[in-house]
């Protein structure tokens, strides 16, 4: 038993919380008040969030830094909804063959079932092959995808925990985008692509207008 | 007496008034936090930003494993770290004395300011008597026959509500997201 040690009658699992205690300045005791109109802020910003994520299978909020390790994400995640989008999307599209090299794994499609309605016309077709270096590609087969002002289309891949993600890029329609070295597509099975303000913010927007799921 | 109302199941629930009630109880706490980190400007960015991750994320939050000031702070820390990696890729700024920025801190020197926050958050929130013999033990570090005597309390009183006192404070600041 550690009472009446040098800590004071703090049992040992607090010591830890003593040894803080020690630390605290005055100030550490002073809660600064929020400005006035920051609540409205939250409110506005929740409801648009949920007007947003009605149907959203993934809901990254995370924000600047959430590309860069250790990624950060505080998300719902619907994998059922994407399943059921891929499995919908594989019944209607044919495999292709676009004549560029590696082994194809897989093929998926992308659909917008339950996403951004500015991608209600659109679908893509994402075929995952392996390159001879031993790393991933997506080759991509798109059509009719929107064009938004202020935006661009970014591709991403997923993980099923919505706990991390990498862009490969800017989607500019179809052809052969790379995984990075390394990275294992199984680990990142959710195939997404998101409409993005040009705002120099590189996390996800949360706006996804196409995703489907590798089976695997 | 009505049943005092539960914020933090409330707000895993999705409740109409939680999110409200969880700013009141715990926006200065996550607004002090991004302030002093960061300044007041981004302050009210990230304060935003954390209390809408949160609702949006609230299924996570698992109140038998710490405080929802704790679980909310723990957001902070990440968007406020976050933050300030994305401002050191930034091309450099011209600093100005004026512009009331902080010095720009560190990620141990955030995690260790969340973590004096959250402890001061912790004391403040016990009820006067666990907290006044708390602060004996900790800040003047006395005795339990000490702090008795001090505060004409059986010493059963003082052991009891010291412990007791702890394990909340401990609670508060256990949850990480």
């Amino acid at each position: 038993m550690s009472y009446d040690t040098p800590l004071g009658p703090v049992p040992e699992e607090y010591a830890d919380l003593a040894a803080l205690a020690r630390t605290l300045s005055l100030s550490d005791t002073h809660l600064d008040s929020p400005p006035d109109d920051l609540w409205p802020a939250i409110q506005h910003r929740v409801a648009a969030g949920e007007q947003a994520h009605m149907n959203r299978p993934i809901a990254p909020v995370d924000t600047a830094a959430s590309r860069f390790p250790p990624r950060r994400m505080y998300v719902a995640l619907s994998a059922a909804a994407a399943i059921v989008a891929a499995l919908i999307g594989l019944v209607a599209f044919a495999s292709g063959d676009n004549g560029l090299p590696g082994t194809r794994v897989e093929q998926l499609a992308l659909t917008n079932k339950g996403l951004e309605s500015a991608g209600a016309g659109s679908y893509a077709k994402a075929t995952l092959v392996r390159i001879d270096n031993g790393s991933y590609a997506l080759d991509i087969d798109t059509r009719g995808l929107p064009s938004v002002p202020e935006s661009f289309l970014e591709l991403w891949i997923i993980d099923k925990t919505i706990s991390g993600m990498y862009s490969l890029g800017p989607l500019h329609g179809s052809g052969r985008y790379l995984l990075p070295e390394h990275v294992d597509p199984v680990s990142f099975p959710i195939v997404d692509v998101s409409i993005e303000p040009t705002d120099g913010k590189p996390a996800h927007s949360g706006k996804s207008i196409l995703r489907g799921q590798l089976a695997a | 007496m009505p049943e005092a109302y539960d914020v933090e199941a409330s707000f895993v629930a999705g409740d109409d008034q939680a999110l409200r009630r969880a700013y009141d109880a715990h926006g200065r706490l996550v607004y002090t936090l991004c302030r002093r980190s960061l300044g007041s400007d981004a302050a009210t960015d990230v304060t935003q930003e954390v209390f809408a991750a949160g609702w949006f994320a609230r299924r996570q939050y698992d109140p038998s494993r710490g405080s929802l000031g704790g679980w909310l702070v723990g957001i902070a820390r990440n968007k406020v770290i976050d933050h300030l990696r994305a401002q050191g890729r930034r091309p450099s700024t011209v600093e100005t004395p004026s512009s009331g920025l902080p010095a720009v801190l560190t990620e141990a020197e955030v995690e260790g300011l969340a973590d004096r926050l959250l402890l001061a958050d912790a004391l403040a929130q016990l009820p006067d008597r666990p907290k006044r013999l708390i602060e004996l033990a900790f800040f003047e570090q006395l005795t339990h026959p000490e702090i008795a005597e001090r505060c004409d309390l059986p010493i059963g009183t003082v052991k009891s509500d010291i412990r007791r006192g702890l394990a909340r404070m401990r609670r508060h600041l256990e949850p990480k997201p």
